[in-house]
């Protein structure tokens, strides 16, 4: 199939994430799609498969100009897709979920499981997968899902294959296989899509490589003509916007607030150690879904940790929920601003009040006056426009929110402040003075720690950062050392310290 | 030595059991049989053909409500409204129908069609608003109950003799309700686990996103399943209001409880995706034949039956619910 997407914008809710991409795909190729965390992969091939619809621009197929509006317009026209979330029904054998909404029907309208059957296990043969068919989906490891998914797309009547992560939960024998599954459709003539944040396979198994920066359009590339220095260029290399503080890492004492050793979780991390300093904002960075979600979340007792030790001043400490580590002087700022950072429904001043209302209130009433003075004093700190306090949250932009978020553990004096995604769903400007309000506090002698898929903002703000890779920190960087280059090495699995120096 | 592998088999022997176990209704089978030893001591007249036909024809209007309501669980859904829905169905038959044979049978299909129409309403609502079902299915079982009370205070109406006689004949082990349900039953299995519908029924509840990814609309599924409780609903509604021969906006009460405890209890899992009508007929028997041992033995120890009915019908939930939770944790 030749597919040519022409100048594709897609908005949301007036962001736009995908701007004028021009991609071509040809007939037996094997494309490569990469670009970091949120550059707009996954959108693009939703609109592809038509799961979102796309704003301005053309999909033009066998040069023919395609309107695919829904998935099932995507299936008539022979596209299939792979999707990086998990795709099974659990409560289903593997038959019913390879055939699900391709049914095979005998005369009397029944199922004709035996055809199914035949179909599916003579598929599989063909493409050398081994899988049990008759296992029920919550029974299979997330590989074997992986595959039994890559299974399905391939019972399709296809001319396209769209992959995306495909090799995320596979181990080296599966990428094998997978790599010989599209070596195959690529002998038929199918053209394959396939996204991939390991830049390795891409040089093994692709034929070219585009690339999308921040939902823009980078290049196409013959992959014969190109390394993976110049991939991770391309990839990474933006122009530099002057939306970051000046680094002033001497405000960074000698004294370590937190100590975390050999933190594991048995699952997500693993052996995870570092010290925060006071006046340090500590990085983390890494694909998604390394851990680092996980790692955070249990330095504030929502997730909880089996192995390993945390120390604050010196001191263990028990942070088996979040009360308690609300009591040590830790708080936590989500990245579901939505669900878990703010009662959306309720006013910025309740909003703002309600973690530290019992520090105002006698015998569980709470004084009024003292709690509007602590608010009014929050508010005109965070520099947030507003009508009054009592505007419910839901009316303010994704920055001023994130500011109330800051603003609401404040009154509280914390001492460390875990942040997840502190910038996610935020403006430029906004941007800007949440970094500016950031440094504020470390140079008042508070330790942050930052969990970030935004490689500039890792980059740029952090005085150390540790890059997650499966579950460890493969790497700590000092942050006036750190690129964006190399922690995009490091954040590939591919760290061998040294290796840096050359780029 | 010996030990080893004997403990070995019964750890093999358990494992395999919990395989079977997950997946098919045999648990419930299971259960319903040890169930049942006690009650030989306790009240032998139990097993008396007798009662036995009565604890089937007392089965049969769960049993059917019971059917639908497996079908909108599985969806991922759950149906507030059965109750309300019988109760008015009721109504309406018992004021429309006439002595004559075009109206029994005109007013039978008006209020098969009534009954899909509820189901439909109930889908519709949310496909179009993405509401908890719990509170929308609640909400129209209000309105339905409001109709209901509105044609009818009290109970009343009339039936023809005949349409009674038809509805509530019986021999020995065989009655018109018990072969009513079953019917339905095979239908619904047919078409539960050898059509296209029911594989989508399990993958709206399991995953409904898989459905929207290949094509199928979803919503539509959706529909269906409330349509089919609907259908079920009327179909009790029409068998109460003949037993009876008259309508009464009470008769749906019980039943919406009632028939989610069965379907529960028969092993279907409250997230949808998982669970089998037979579980469902299974859970359907024990939750009526409590309600039969109980009488008898309120009837023996000269006891008020209903308040203890409601108590152990409300505890069985829990229980069952309990259980449900232990066995997706693992």
């Amino acid at each position: 199939m030749r597919l040519e997407l022409k100048d594709i914008i897609k908005k949301f809710y007036g962001v736009t994430v995908l701007n004028q991409i021009n991609i071509e795909f040809n007939p037996g190729e094997v494309h490569a799609l990469v670009g970091e965390n949120g550059a707009g992969k996954s959108t693009l091939i939703k609109i592809i498969g038509g799961i979102y619809s796309l704003d301005n621009g053309k999909i033009i197929i066998n040069g023919k100009e395609t309107k695919i509006s829904s998935a099932s317009d995507a299936s008539k026209q022979k596209i299939s897709i792979v999707f990086q979330e998990y795709n099974l029904v659990k409560g289903m054998t593997v038959i019913d979920n390879v055939m699900l909404g391709k049914e095979i029907i005998k005369n009397n309208g029944n199922i004709d499981y035996i055809a199914e059957k035949k179909f599916v296990s003579k598929i599989a043969g063909q493409n050398n997968i081994n899988i049990d068919l008759d296992k029920y989906a919550e029974d299979l490891s997330s590989a074997e899902a992986k595959i039994v998914e890559i299974l399905r797309a391939c019972t399709n009547e296809m001319e396209l294959l769209i992959l995306d992560e495909p090799t995320a939960a596979l181990d080296d024998e599966d990428v094998e296989s997978l790599f010989n599954i599209i070596s195959k459709l690529k002998k038929r003539g199918i053209s394959v899509i396939y996204i991939t944040h390991r830049l390795e396979e891409i040089f093994r198994i692709c034929d070219k490589a585009s690339v999308l920066k921040d939902g823009n359009f980078v290049g196409t590339w013959n992959i014969k003509e190109i390394d993976r220095d110049f991939l991770i260029k391309a990839m990474v290399g933006r122009e530099m916007e002057k939306i970051f503080p000046t680094r002033n890492s001497e405000l960074i004492s000698d004294k370590v607030i937190l100590s975390v050793n050999e933190l594991g979780d048995g699952k997500n991390f693993n052996k995870i150690s570092f010290e925060l300093h006071e006046g340090e904002i500590f990085g983390i960075g890494g694909m998604a879904g390394q851990g680092q979600r996980e790692f955070l979340r249990s330095l504030f007792g929502i997730h909880k940790f089996k192995e390993g030790s945390i120390q604050m001043n010196g001191k263990d400490i028990d942070l088996s929920s979040p009360i308690k580590a609300i009591k040590n002087g830790i708080v936590f700022l989500s990245d579901d601003r939505r669900n878990e950072g703010l009662a959306q429904e309720q006013s910025v001043g309740f909003n703002i009040a309600f973690p530290t209302l019992r520090n105002r209130s006698n015998f569980g009433i709470v004084n009024k006056k003292e709690n509007e003075k602590v608010i009014n004093n929050i508010i005109s700190q965070l520099n947030v426009k507003l009508n009054s306090i009592s505007q419910p949250i839901k009316g303010l932009s994704g920055g001023n929110q994130q500011r109330i978020v800051i603003g609401k553990w404040l009154p509280m004096h914390p001492k460390i402040i875990l942040f997840h995604e502190p910038t996610l769903g935020v403006d430029v400007g906004a941007k800007m003075e949440i970094y500016e309000l950031l440094k504020l506090l470390v140079a008042k002698g508070l330790g942050i720690v930052i969990v970030t898929s935004d490689m500039l903002e890792l980059v740029n703000l952090s005085d150390r950062i540790g890059v997650f890779y499966e579950g460890k920190i493969i790497d700590i960087f000092e942050g006036k050392k750190a690129t964006e280059e190399k922690i995009m090495i490091a954040a590939t699995g591919k760290s061998q310290r040294g290796e840096y120096d050359n780029i | 030595m010996t030990i080893f592998k004997s403990f070995n088999f019964f750890a093999f022997l358990s494992k395999k059991f919990e395989q079977i176990s997950k997946k098919s209704s045999i648990t419930i089978w299971i259960l319903l049989l040890i169930f049942l030893i006690p009650v030989a001591f306790i009240v032998p007249e139990f097993f008396r053909l007798r009662n036995l036909n009565n604890v089937l024809i007392q089965m049969a209007p769960l049993g059917m409500v019971s059917i639908g309501q497996t079908f909108v669980i599985l969806g991922g859904g759950i149906d507030m409204s059965v109750g309300s829905q019988i109760s008015l169905v009721s109504i309406v038959a018992s004021t429309l129908m006439t002595d004559s044979l075009i109206s029994m049978i005109g007013v039978t299909a008006l209020c098969l069609i009534m009954g899909a129409f509820f189901g439909y309403i109930n889908g519709l609502i949310l496909k179009v608003f993405p509401i908890p079902p719990l509170i929308a299915t609640l909400c129209t079982g209000y309105f339905f109950q409001g109709v209901a009370y509105a044609l009818h205070q009290t109970s009343g109406g009339y039936i023809p003799k005949i349409y009674k006689d038809v509805f509530t004949a019986s021999w020995g082990l065989i009655s018109v309700p018990f072969f009513l349900f079953l019917l339905l039953f095979i239908f619904a299995y047919v078409l539960l686990s050898k059509k296209k519908l029911g594989r989508y029924v399990y993958a709206l509840g399991g995953n409904a996103e898989v459905l929207d990814n290949i094509g199928v609309k979803s919503p539509e599924i959706k529909i269906k399943t409330y349509v089919i409780s609907g259908l079920t609903s009327a179909l009790v509604g029409l068998y109460l209001v003949a037993k009876l021969r008259s309508g009464s906006s009470h008769y749906g009460d019980d039943y919406t409880l009632l028939s989610i405890t069965a379907v529960i209890v028969g092993g279907t899992s409250m997230a949808g995706g998982i669970g089998t009508l037979s579980g469902t007929f299974a859970g359907a028997i024990l939750v009526s034949m409590l309600t039969n041992v109980l009488n008898n033995v309120a009837f023996r120890y000269n006891l008020q039956s209903a308040y203890y009915k409601d108590i152990i019908t409300g505890l069985i939930l829990i229980i069952a619910m309990i259980f449900y939770r232990k066995r997706t944790k693992k």
